[in-house]
């Protein structure tokens, strides 16, 4: 990139246009009647022997005037260009939020921030191009040589909810050290302005009016699932826009919605029948695609199957927790998804989940102090104060322990390989009165939750999208297969029989995997984004400043200067020879 | 003709009437009149004797001269003649390129035939144009000429060189600004044939005698029509100087081979002085400064 130690210079530009008039004057040709051009045409005769008479071109000594004009004013302004060894790495900082999709006349800020980041990458002191695309997580991309630097742009899709660009930003300066010159390409205005020389923020946004869908949930009844939907509206005034309902087997359901800014979100809730599939709510087109449309996939209904094989009074104990929960289903089959026992239970390899009850005599009842895990999945909203826990406490083998009383572990886990997990619980019934307070169904509540989310699947079906969506494998290892919602396949590592899916994209994601598919929905739930009031048209910051530029870039004034003086001596030579023709 | 043109003439007219035109040492012919003409004729001078023809007037025969030699023999007289002077006034545009050039070359055409009866010419204007034609009333008092008008878009030596209708034995005198190329001298020898005595009077225009201002110009040519944009600077409007002054000897050196007088006047807005350091002219403006020019070439003789 160029630069001008004397931008002020440029004024002498003026003498362009009084230079122009000075000839236009001094050109005005009179009109001269004459009687016989016999006489001028004898002067203009081509001299014999000699070269042919050349009328006084006064264009062609304007033109060489204005360029000498041009090139003094050049000159004067002090244009710079960069020295080859100090060239510097372009890190483009590239909002992935959908906010930059949003249509406007002119092209989208997405549009204007590509051809923006053309410039920057075409600039001769640029020594590569590397993007970190900024949606929810930064993303660096691979640097690539400056006339590569459309390669990175597929991943620029502009669809996140929002865009970690404080981050990026944090990302761009420690991979560029210091050396590299930053870019940020958005659609809002920096929070405060940037005070680096190395970093420059172009925000293409414009305010638009818009109407979202801000958020949407499906949850699952006995018999009909429940659906609720808010819808908000951005702008200066209330606006109209309509709702529909799109479900299989039934006729779309259209509501005509009247939403104001200054409400809060307008809420819409309908039931839905359990065995109902897909359910998609959109909004008319307006400037923001992406929040107007949301789909809510079905919730599983499965529930967990417990075998018990337990003894009196310890079994009905049990079984009543797990049916008044309405989590767990008791089965007598041997592939139950969990096994709860106070014997040696005969094929226990065919559950992936062993509860084991030590029965034991106790050999005292606690009343506390009760120490549990933080954060346990099984301990969670449960309050010990004042129970009394009668147990003969675990010993050592008997896995991590998951609560205390004193320093007496009662329940220990042992994760199993595929990720089976056995927990040992130390109750002694006849010496305890926990299974007569809220703590008992709430434990057996949380087991089975618990077991739960630890099956294959999703763990969430209708979220928001943006972030890593959670997914149960049925294996500890290898890879799942996903399809996004724009057909795109990706293999995800399975890890410790989980895996992490990036849902940047809104839409409906489906996974595959040995024994089946799942699927699940990313909603584009984002008041932020939707909210356009707020973008904003602006430029923050600059690259390069007086010491930045004396030291890298080298002064072009004399070769400016110089061919200032070509251009006057050329003019200077063919004002001479007119007037050596004109005095012969 | 405009108010303007018989007022040019009435000026001429009465400008001229100091003046008569100057004869050539040779006798001219013409009708019976106050002049001694070339041939024998009937009036009182003696010119020679010779032998009696028949046919000839017996009032001649010199009874003495039969007498004293038994021979019949006549006297000659010297005739008397009127001479002719035909008066061609150049017809082209560039005649009126102002209109004191146009006003002075009528002036002098007028001076000219009040001139010529003052010397006891009879006269006839002629205006060249397409072709030589007659001025309507061109025998009679200027004053009285119709249909003369500058306003031919050409040069009128094609009409010179064909030259039709001129009386033999007469004067001729062309008035024009003789600003078209082509030989002076075909034209002055065509004008010259014939005639007893030949006079050119080059009227030139304040603009023909002096180049415009410095600058860029657009020279339009006023009977072409054509144009010619030049920058004019002391040098160029120098080099116009001298090709004017060129033309100018092209024209006195034909006329001398042609034994013509010859005369420039350059015609400049009363009141006016052009310099004789650029133009090499004498600054008459009007026609009584015209004609001691005029005088000084032969052409006119004061009374």
């Amino acid at each position: 990139m160029f630069g001008l130690a004397f931008p002020w210079a440029l004024l002498g530009l003026a003498a362009l246009p009084a230079l122009a008039a000075l000839y236009w004057l001094r050109r005005r040709f009179r009109r001269v009647p004459v009687s016989s051009l016999m006489l001028w045409r004898h002067i203009l005769r081509p001299r014999e022997g000699g070269r042919r008479f050349e009328q006084v071109s006064a264009p062609l000594t304007f033109f060489l005037e204005a360029l000498a004009l041009l090139l003094l004013i050049a000159a004067a302004a002090d244009p710079r260009r960069p020295r080859a060894e100090f060239r510097r790495p372009l890190i483009a900082v590239l909002d992935d939020s959908a906010s930059m999709r949003a249509r406007r006349p002119g092209g989208s800020p997405r549009e204007r921030a590509e051809r923006a980041l053309e410039n920057a990458a075409r600039s001769p002191d640029i020594a590569s191009v590397r993007l970190i695309v900024a949606g929810v997580e930064p993303r660096a991309l691979e640097a690539v040589a400056p006339k590569a630097w459309r390669r990175g742009l597929t991943e620029w899709t502009c669809r996140a909810p929002e865009a970690a660009l404080g981050r990026a930003i944090a990302l761009a300066y420690e991979i560029g050290r210091g050396r590299a010159r930053i870019l940020v390409l958005t659609d809002r205005a920096p929070e405060t302005p940037p005070e680096s020389a190395d970093l420059q923020w172009l925000a293409f946004g414009t305010p638009l009016p818009n109407a979202a869908i801000v958020t949407a949930a499906r949850s699952a009844g006995e018999r009909r699932d429940r659906v609720v939907v808010e819808f908000a509206a951005y702008g200066d005034a209330p606006m109209e826009t309509r709702a529909t309902i799109r479900r299989a087997g039934a006729t779309p359901e259209i509501h005509v919605l009247r939403l104001d800014p200054a409400a809060p979100p307008r809420r819409m809730t309908f039931e839905l029948p359990a065995d109902a599939g897909d359910v998609e709510v959109a909004l008319d087109d307006d400037a923001l695609e992406e929040d107007n449309r949301a789909v809510l996939l079905p919730a599983p209904r499965a529930p967990i199957r417990v075998r018990l094989d337990l003894r009196p009074p310890l079994r009905d104990l049990v079984a009543r927790a797990i049916i008044a929960g309405g989590r767990g289903a008791l089965v007598e089959t041997p592939d139950a998804d969990m096994v709860i026992a106070d014997t040696e239970v005969v094929g226990r390899d065919a559950a992936d989940w062993m509860v084991r009850f030590d029965t034991a005599a106790a050999a005292a009842s606690y009343t506390g102090p009760f120490v549990t895990r933080p954060n346990h999945p099984l301990l969670q909203g449960l309050s010990l104060e004042g129970a009394i826990w009668g147990a003969r406490p675990l010993n050592d083998a008997a896995g991590e322990p998951l609560l205390f009383a004193g320093d007496l572990p009662l329940i220990a886990e042992t994760p199993r390989a595929g990720g089976r997990r056995e927990l040992r619980i130390a109750y002694d019934p006849s010496a305890s009165d926990l299974h007569r307070t809220p703590n008992w169904p709430a434990l057996f509540w949380n087991l089975l939750d618990w077991r739960a989310d630890e099956r294959p699947g999703p763990a969430e079906i209708n979220g928001r999208a943006g972030g890593d969506a959670l997914v149960r494998a049925r294996t500890a290892s290898g890879e799942i297969i996903v399809r996004e919602p724009d057909g795109d396949i990706r293999r995800i590592r399975v890890r410790n029989g989980r895996a992490l899916i990036p849902t940047a994209n809104p839409g409906v994601y489906t996974i595959e995997d040995e024994r089946g598919t799942y699927r699940f929905a990313r909603n584009f739930f984002s008041p932020e984004e939707s909210d356009l009031r707020a973008a904003f048209d602006g430029a923050w910051g600059g690259w390069t400043d007086a010491e930045t530029r004396r030291v890298e870039y080298a002064s072009s004034a004399a070769l400016f200067g110089l061919a200032a003086l070509g251009a006057l001596a050329l003019h200077s030579r063919l004002i001479g020879r007119t007037s050596n023709f004109t005095r012969s | 003709m405009n108010a303007e043109a018989r007022e040019a003439l009435r000026r001429g007219e009465r400008a001229g009437a100091r003046y008569r035109l100057a004869m050539p040492r040779d006798p001219a012919t013409g009708r019976d009149g106050f002049r001694v003409g070339r041939l024998a004729g009937a009036s009182l001078d003696f010119k020679d004797y010779r032998d009696y023809r028949p046919g000839d007037d017996l009032r001649h025969i010199d009874w003495h001269a039969y007498a004293r030699s038994d021979r019949l023999v006549v006297k000659l007289f010297r005739q008397e003649v009127a001479p002719h002077a035909d008066l061609v006034l150049d017809g082209s545009a560039s005649m009126a390129l102002d209109p004191v050039k146009a006003a002075a070359a009528l002036e002098i055409a007028a001076a000219l035939a009040a001139a010529a009866g003052n010397a006891h010419c009879t006269h006839r204007a002629w205006v060249a144009d397409r072709a030589l034609r007659p001025v309507g009333n061109g025998g009679e008092a200027p004053s009285r000429w119709q249909g003369i008008a500058f306003d031919f878009a050409g040069a009128p030596d094609a009409a010179l060189r064909a030259g039709a209708g001129w009386r033999r034995g007469g004067l001729r005198v062309l008035v024009g600004d003789l600003l078209w190329p082509g030989d002076p001298l075909s034209i002055l020898r065509r004008l010259s044939d014939g005639a007893a005595a030949v006079s050119v009077v080059q009227v030139l225009g304040a603009g023909d005698a002096e180049p415009p201002e410095p600058g860029h110009a657009r020279l339009d040519d006023v009977e072409t029509g054509e144009s010619l944009e030049l920058y004019l600077d002391a040098a160029v409007r120098a080099r116009y100087a001298d090709a004017l002054a060129a033309h100018r000897r092209a024209w006195e050196t034909a006329c001398r081979q042609a034994q013509a007088a010859f005369a420039v006047i350059v015609a400049t807005p009363p009141n006016t002085v052009s310099s004789p350091a650029e133009s090499g002219f004498e600054p008459p403006s009007t026609v009584e400064q015209a004609l001691p020019a005029l005088a000084a070439a032969r052409i006119v003789e004061a009374r």
